[in-house]
């Protein structure tokens, strides 16, 4: 076990390239997914939602990965700094997960006439989405101690493999939900380009996010520190 | 003991009343949405029942034919309307999401480093009269 505290800093400032950047890609995001990106013809500007839908999800995949990626690392090493990761990829993967599970079923209405239809892909994404919440319930609300990191570490390590099964869930049990659509080119250059500009959203907020856990962590040292000392 | 609880119950109820905030945010964002799909109509349209004259049925099929075309017309502009109102709405919570997440992480940020400060400042003046 490692003895090592966190480190005390209350430095709590983002680079300011990233923000820049993340800027600077929300207005070509705008630019690309209204102006540039050609019309489709069936579902004509309701198509336009995949272009934040899909991404999101994506992001949201990773984001869980991540925590379960960390959440195991902090299993083996019990270091804090890997548990704060965990929880930040969670938080910010459940956020992009909020944007997949509301801008889903905005496009379904358009498409299918349904809000939501129980069918595979939609059924194990939601699956997925509440058992990363519970996890954050449990991270939130449970305090933190050792025991409740330990648990939510499990939790997030059980739970991440069901991911394989929202990818799976179109191809091995014919769900309705759209799968490997022929893009145009500059569909594609919409899509990545937005991919790319989630990214670095996605890469800025998990460390606003870490940065807050360790200095939380620090906050705690200090206080016990103190309280022992008699200040 | 029941600080703790009565901190844990407020800190919760905080967070259901958000998450209910949200939720009827999204409701009345849902009720905006007053146009009915022109998918759920049904169309029917038929014939009235044809007389011998050719002529007169003649005249029934093109008033039809002109009856559906309009019908058609109107029900993919109620369409278009739909897919336009609800790629806004999808839009507009994308960045909404976005944007409170990282008002309440800035909150947060804030409020840690304040406390942060705050007990730096009280160990070293421990430290300095230790010292003296």
């Amino acid at each position: 076990m490692s003895n090592a505290g966190p480190k005390l800093t209350s430095s709590s400032k983002t680079p300011l390239m990233w923000m820049i950047l993340g800027t600077i890609g929300m207005f070509l995001a705008h630019y690309l997914v209204f102006i540039y990106a050609p019309m489709e013809s069936t579902m004509r500007a309701a198509q336009r939602i995949f272009y934040f839908h899909l991404p999101s999800a994506w992001l949201c995949y990773i984001g869980f990965i991540m925590c379960a990626g960390w959440s195991l690392r902090y299993l083996m090493t019990q270091k804090s700094e890997h548990d704060a990761l965990a929880l930040a990829s969670a938080e910010v993967g459940l956020t992009f997960g909020v944007i997949v599970l509301t801008t889903g079923p905005l496009w379904a209405r358009a498409a299918w006439g349904v809000w939501w239809k129980w069918e595979p892909r939609l059924t194990t994404m939601a699956i997925l989405f509440l058992i990363f919440t519970c996890y954050w319930v449990i991270r939130s609300f449970g305090g933190d101690n050792t025991g409740i990191r330990r648990f939510g570490a499990v939790l997030a390590v059980l739970g991440a493999p069901n991911i394989f099964f929202v990818h799976i869930a179109v191809t091995r049990w014919r769900g309705d939900h759209p799968n490997n659509v022929g893009l145009e080119p500059e569909m594609r250059v919409v899509l990545y380009s937005c991919l790319l500009i989630f990214i670095i959203l996605f890469s800025l907020l998990i460390r606003l996010r870490y940065r807050i856990h360790m200095d939380e962590r620090t906050v705690t040292a200090l206080s016990r520190r103190l309280s022992r000392i008699g200040g | 003991m029941q600080n703790n609880t009565r901190t844990l119950f407020l800190a919760i109820s905080h967070q259901v009343m958000r998450g209910a905030l949200m939720l009827l945010s999204l409701v009345f964002i849902g009720h905006l949405m007053t146009a009915t799909p022109a998918f759920a109509q049904k169309s029917e349209v038929e014939a009235p029942a044809s007389s011998n004259s050719k002529a007169t049925t003649t005249i029934v099929e093109k008033m039809t034919s002109s009856a559906t075309d309009q019908f058609n017309s109107e029900r993919e502009a109620r369409l278009e309307d739909l897919r336009y109102k609800h790629l806004w709405i999808a839009y507009s919570l994308v960045w909404i999401i976005i944007f409170l997440f990282i008002r309440q992480t800035w909150q947060r940020s804030q409020a840690v480093r304040y406390r942060l400060d705050e007990l730096k400042s009280r160990l070293v003046k421990l430290e300095e009269s230790e010292e003296k």
